[in-house]
């Protein structure tokens, strides 16, 4: 390989990936200034200050050591997130394509797993003090439930992770494999090709109703109202997050930022046919679709309640049949 | 599995412990405990002569603070055998609308905080606001009004003000029914709200529900019916509900804002010239009085020896809503977050359920009693 084209493709991954971070960390302020506060009539925060100023303020923070049973565990779990979402947005700029299977869908998939399942560990590894006994003891005389085993609200949050896990990501997944079926391929650089000859996936029927249901899998993915069952704060507070503080926290936030580009990204690149690349006019389309995707998404939420699984399983239910029925005219 | 929330959490108003024993997700049952922010407010007014003691029955509860200045007037009035002027009457029920209104709106927006509805939140706030200037344009104060004296109120209301509250008053009702309708025909709050938290009649006269909680069960029950200023001079109605779920609880506090509207919109074209205040004469006596108040019913039992408060005890309408609400609404409910909106739909006070905790020594079951069970 020559000098010259190590050095273009050196820069289009590194350049891409600080566009990313940048334009992600501006997202979740979009989010709530422009559509949260417009519809709910008040002022909201300044557009910096939830992605960019929030993780900036907190780098400068007192790291707290947690009540968990592997404190560095716990606090190293943002970071794997953080990391994991960063590979997925690596393995789609199209200098990397080189690398096979990782820049295939399985290795995509694989990797939201991993962001979602480190969830689960956060919340099954955090025993915050919002749960403890105070003042008074759960034993005192007259108690209806006396010597129960008590259970933290970290717990709980776990629980859900896992459920979530285990159904709520069907709609993201079976979103993402109907390019895949329409291409005959699960490498990405075939569903590039593919679109640039035949053009983009989302003008077909099967690509349009596969968009559909990949929003709303963006949106149970990112914890979004009424999908936001993680960390409900009328119950579990934050859930997972309860307990960071400080840089661990930070990555929390930016992870969040990042996963909007990311998945806006990955959506350009399976129903758009264009991959994020700094050097080309098409980082454009995908910085277009990373905005985009969180303002419907503000505007969809700011207008429901939080879900139970009592109503999340039928919707669930109901998108991924959706998505199914995509799958199945994508095969025509 | 129990699961504690509580005493500090932001699904939780003021500071409580709800227990909720658990299976997964489910609720099976819950338990509450009380005695965080206990003041003991009636021990402090013995002693002191009303004067002084109205400040303090004032501060029972930060929320609907204006009825229990009234109760506390209306009790001494009834021990002296006079009665407020006419003019004063009517100043009380403008004043103690105003205040329903105001509590009824933070009561929903708590509830859709709850359901994590951001968006009524906010809308439910905003839409007080104009009630609360209201109350302030009459009183000069938002919350502790410092309004009601025995024998009438502190001072006259000015014309212009009252017209400013009638004009508030048209412009709230002109925007009203957008809001209810969002909750009302809204599909996803209705999944959140629609038989969740469901307490029987039966269940609700066991618990000893009062306000929109009883009456969002079908109890048609509300003290205003009997109180002699809406009795003689006021077209009231009781507004009241079958379904008895959260559903149910909400829509009855929305139903009761258009009555409390039309009955301020009665008193500002009907109110009376006159006095706004008499002298009273307390001698030594005991008096029972209950009123109204945007939770239910509020009850003092005061005692004076002269012109001193010997002994007096205070039941707000917590003490049975939150009591109900453990005990009935909250037995099989599908998940913990269904579980905390029940909670919240029951629109539970703590500073005011904070009277009297008596733990029964020989049973294991704790009970919560107001002051009728304890003489």
């Amino acid at each position: 390989m020559e000098a010259s084209t190590i050095i273009y493709s050196t820069a289009a991954v590194i350049g891409t990936l600080i566009v990313a971070l940048f334009v992600g960390l501006w997202l979740p302020g979009i989010e709530r200034k422009f559509i949260h506060a417009r519809i709910q009539q008040r002022v909201g925060p300044p557009l910096s200050s939830p992605g960019f100023m929030a993780p900036l303020k907190f780098f400068f923070k007192e790291t707290i050591v947690p009540n968990s049973p592997l404190p560095r565990l716990y606090n190293a779990l943002p970071l794997i997130g953080l990391l994991s979402v960063f590979f997925i947005l690596l393995f789609l700029i199209p200098q990397m394509y080189f690398l096979g299977a990782l820049t295939s869908l399985m290795a995509i998939i694989g990797l939201l797993k991993i962001e979602e399942l480190v969830y689960v560990f956060m919340g099954s590894l955090s025993n915050s003090i919002m749960s403890l006994s105070m003042p008074f003891p759960d034993v005192v005389k007259g108690a209806k439930h006396p010597n129960v085993p008590k259970a933290f609200l970290e717990n709980l949050s776990a629980m859900r992770a896992f459920r979530l896990i285990a159904f709520g990501s069907f709609p993201l997944y079976i979103a993402i494999l109907v390019p895949a079926v329409m291409t005959g391929s699960i490498f990405l650089n075939d569903i590039v090709n593919y679109q640039q000859v035949n053009g983009p996936v989302l003008f077909t029927l099967a690509g349009t109703l596969g968009a559909v249901v990949f929003f709303i899998g963006y949106m149970i993915l990112l914890n979004e109202y009424p999908f936001a069952i993680l960390k409900t704060k009328a119950d579990v507070i934050e859930g997972p997050y309860m307990e960071y503080a400080s840089k661990y926290r930070a990555y929390v936030y930016i992870t969040r930022g990042f996963l909007m580009f990311t998945l806006g990204a990955l959506f350009s690149v399976l129903f758009l046919g264009l991959p994020p690349n700094i050097l080309s006019w098409s980082i454009l389309i995908n910085i277009a679709v990373a905005v985009i995707f969180p303002i419907f998404m503000a505007v969809f939420s700011a207008f429901s309640p939080i879900f139970t699984f009592k109503q999340f399983y039928p919707v669930v239910t109901g998108i991924s049949l959706l998505g199914v029925l995509a799958m199945v005219v994508a095969f025509f | 599995m129990i699961l504690p929330l509580g005493p500090i959490h932001p699904g939780l108003k003021e500071p409580l412990r709800l227990k909720l024993k658990t299976q997964g997700e489910k609720v099976i049952s819950a338990e509450i405990d009380y005695g965080y922010v206990h003041r003991g407010i009636e021990r402090i007014m013995e002693g002191k002569t009303w004067q002084k003691a109205i400040y303090l029955a004032e501060r029972v509860c930060g929320i609907c603070s204006y009825i229990h200045t009234q109760t506390f007037a209306e009790t001494f009035e009834k021990i002296s055998g006079e009665q407020a002027p006419l003019r004063a009457q009517y100043l009380r029920v403008l004043t103690n609308e105003l205040d329903r209104i105001q509590s009824h709106l933070l009561a929903n927006s708590t509830f859709f905080k709850a359901i994590e509805h951001e968006t009524l939140f906010m809308y439910m706030l905003a839409l007080r606001e104009p009630v609360m200037d209201a109350i302030e344009l009459l009183t000069g104060n938002r919350v502790n009004m410092g309004w009601n004296v025995v024998g009438g109120v502190r001072m006259d209301a000015k014309d212009i003000h009252l017209q400013q509250i009638m004009e508030i008053m048209i412009k709230l009702e002109a925007g009203y029914d957008r809001y209810v309708e969002m909750y009302e025909q809204g599909p996803l709050v209705g999944l959140r709200s629609k038989k969740v938290g469901r307490m029987s009649k039966e269940d609700a006269i066991k618990g000893r529900a009062v306000g929109p909680i009883g009456r969002g069960s079908g109890l048609k029950h509300d003290l205003r019916e009997d109180h002699h200023t809406y009795r003689d001079h006021l077209d009231f109605k009781v507004i009241w509900r079958k379904e008895g779920d959260n559903f149910a609880r909400n829509m009855n506090r929305f139903d009761e804002i258009p009555q409390s509207i039309s009955l301020i919109k009665q008193v500002i074209e009907n109110i009376p010239k006159g006095d706004t205040r008499n002298k009273v004469e307390i001698g030594k006596g005991y008096g029972e009085w209950r009123n109204e108040a945007p939770r239910g019913e509020v009850t003092y039992m005061i005692e004076t020896n002269g012109n001193l408060i010997n002994n007096v005890s205070i039941r707000t309408p917590s003490i049975m809503n939150i009591d109900s609400c453990a005990r009935y609404m909250l037995n099989d409910v599908a998940t913990v977050s269904d579980a905390i909106a029940t909670y919240a739909s029951v629109d539970p006070c703590i500073a005011c359920a904070e009277r009297v905790i008596v733990a029964n020594e020989k049973g294991e079951e704790k009970h919560y009693q107001g002051i009728f069970d304890i003489k």
